[in-house]
């Protein structure tokens, strides 16, 4: 037998043997490197994956820490270790919120976390009513619903009659009077909102570009980058139906009158400094803007979410919806102004927030100010006021103020309840109301976002 | 056929491999094929590269639910296959809760650990 039969499988005449199993063995390997470099790769993925997960959590945690400690939240900007992260948080108050903004970067990956802080609700604010007039003689008429408990100086509560309102059953209140003779009539700190007035907000914009009366519209937000300090000389004007921005800040400072026209859509990091009035008119929609006014602001049919409206003039809210968390706040000062008469009143509106109505003197014979609830309106959340509150709407939560109000042409009625309605038991226990109120320091995170 | 295609375009001999020439192929594809092997055997036996996935996912779900739901409390939990078991253990700090959400396999290899730090406040 010729030997090349023996060795067949290495030498045939024909020349083929070898090559089918090299060829076979080389489409088996390249198969196997392919399978190989999958589980290579679904690896690496899954570690790039991990690694940013760390990364956020590193943001998100330095965020909390930082708001955490007194001693941080005062600092604007510092650097957290984390999980072996170096994460540099900055931090500042937006009107009456404070926002914390974690950035880290690690290799290749990179993250950026934002959110807001408010304050918790607690004491004084788990009571339905609190009156802190001094020597508050309480007098209940109409059909006067309190879910809760009212605090006052005194226990003084009697049943009163006024011409063409039904007299109370009596059964007002479900809850408890609680008599305080300590209770305070401030427990805000109004330097807050005074900070707020004086351009803090505008603190390390850079220097100010100054523009004549402008249209703010998509065409201005494509031509001027955030960040920066606009100085508008003349009005403002909100024209365009709508207008969006990233998580960066516009920053207006308005010498003259804001107003956003009919059908503007709004949602986009503005802060608007006017010195002036504001008017919103009716059908717009505009959400996560601060709007500081030196004068009134004026809002017809329009709905909001997460605005914070401050004037040191009244602020009239009509047939409006408001969604959490809106903050509406007065501040009247007798060092601006030598009447005592600011109004916040809702007309119409459903508001998700806190109002507030604050005052640099209490308890001062000519101090007309007013926060009105009228009967067709719904406060879900706070209302603090430092004088007077006229509450003919439905409130669900609590009310903080100096005086109760009532006006039935053509007397006023000094702390009288007149079909007043107030819940405090069915409000929502996480629901956060602004920084600022004096007592212990307690917060939760109202909303966060990650950028990347 | 595929011969043929080959042998058109001169790749083969027609007088066939030398037996040197033979061995050295099979040696090539032999070390070759045991490297592979022994690194896929080394990758499907470690569950790490594999479950690293799975566990991710675990973490997030658990920390999301803790955040929503606010549950302050440790726990621990298999996957639904039962190869992976989730650890969530609570710190509670002085202002603020430390979270600490890990995943260990069978073999309690730490696959993952992240610590969470969430602010301490009345309404948790």
């Amino acid at each position: 037998m010729p030997i090349n039969q023996y060795i067949l499988f290495v030498r045939n005449d024909d020349g083929y043997a070898v090559l089918y199993i090299i060829f076979i063995s080389f489409l088996i390997i390249s198969a196997l490197f392919v399978f190989l470099g999958m589980i290579f790769f679904y690896n690496a993925q899954s570690l790039k994956f991990l690694n940013k997960e760390k990364l956020n959590w590193a943001c998100y945690s330095s965020a909390q820490i930082a708001e955490s400690y007194p001693e941080y939240s005062q600092k604007n900007n510092f650097t957290l270790n984390y999980d072996s992260v170096n994460v540099n948080v900055a931090s500042k108050m937006i009107g009456l919120f404070r926002i914390v903004t974690a950035s880290a970067k690690k290799n290749n990956d990179s993250s950026l976390y934002e959110c807001y802080f408010a304050g918790n609700i607690s004491l004084p604010f788990n009571n339905a009513l609190t009156v802190t007039h001094p020597n508050t003689s309480m007098t209940i008429a109409g059909e006067t619903n309190i879910t809760g408990n009212i605090s006052a100086a005194s226990n003084k509560v009697t049943k009163g009659n006024i011409f063409g309102i039904r007299n109370s059953n009596g059964n007002y209140l479900n809850g408890r009077l609680i008599v305080d003779p300590g209770l305070s009539t401030r427990i805000f700190n109004d330097s807050l909102v005074q900070n707020i007035f004086n351009n803090e907000l505008f603190n390390n914009t850079g220097n100010p570009v100054e523009l004549k009366s402008t249209v703010v519209n998509n065409n201005f937000i494509n031509n001027n980058p955030p960040n920066q300090n606009y100085h508008i000389i003349g009005n403002l004007v909100f024209r365009d139906s709508s207008f969006s921005s990233d998580y960066r800040f516009y920053y207006f400072n308005v010498s003259g009158k804001v107003e956003f026209k009919s059908d503007a859509y709004l949602n986009a990091n503005i802060i608007i400094h006017s010195d002036s009035s504001v008017t919103i008119y009716p059908h717009c929609h505009i959400q996560n803007i601060v709007l500081i006014s030196g004068s009134k602001v004026s809002v017809f049919a329009s709905t909001f979410k997460n605005v914070q409206i401050i004037a040191k003039d009244s602020i009239v809210l009509s047939n409006s919806y408001f969604s959490y968390p809106s903050l509406i706040v007065s501040y009247s000062s007798t060092a601006d102004n030598v009447n005592l008469n600011k109004y916040i009143g809702l007309t119409g509106t459903k508001l998700n927030g806190s109002v507030l109505l604050l005052s640099s003197v209490i308890g001062v014979p000519g101090n007309k100010s007013l926060v009105s609830i009228d009967s067709k309106s719904e406060v879900q959340g706070l209302i603090y006021s430092e004088n007077n509150t006229d509450i003919s709407g439905k409130i669900i939560g609590s009310v903080y103020t100096y005086n109760v109000w009532y006006y039935k042409d053509p007397s006023e009625y000094i702390n009288w309840l007149v079909d007043a309605n107030i819940n405090r038991t069915n409000l929502d226990k996480h629901f956060l109301i602004p920084l600022g109120f004096k007592g212990s320091y307690d917060c939760g995170m109202l909303r966060d976002k990650w950028i990347y | 056929m595929i011969a043929e295609c080959l042998e058109i375009n001169g790749f083969i001999d027609e007088e066939g491999f030398s037996i040197i020439e033979a061995l050295v192929s099979i040696v090539i594809i032999g070390i070759t094929s045991i490297i592979i092997i022994s690194f896929l055997i080394m990758f499907l036996r470690g569950t790490k590269f594999l479950n690293r996935m799975d566990a991710l996912l675990m973490v997030q779900n658990e920390i999301q639910s803790t955040l929503v739901y606010k549950t302050f409390n440790d726990t621990s939990y298999a996957n639904l296959k039962g190869n992976l078991i989730l650890y969530k253990k609570v710190n509670n700090l002085n202002n603020y809760y430390q979270f600490d959400f890990s995943v260990k396999d069978k073999k309690n290899i730490l696959l993952i650990d992240i610590p969470v730090a969430v602010i301490k406040n009345e309404s948790n």
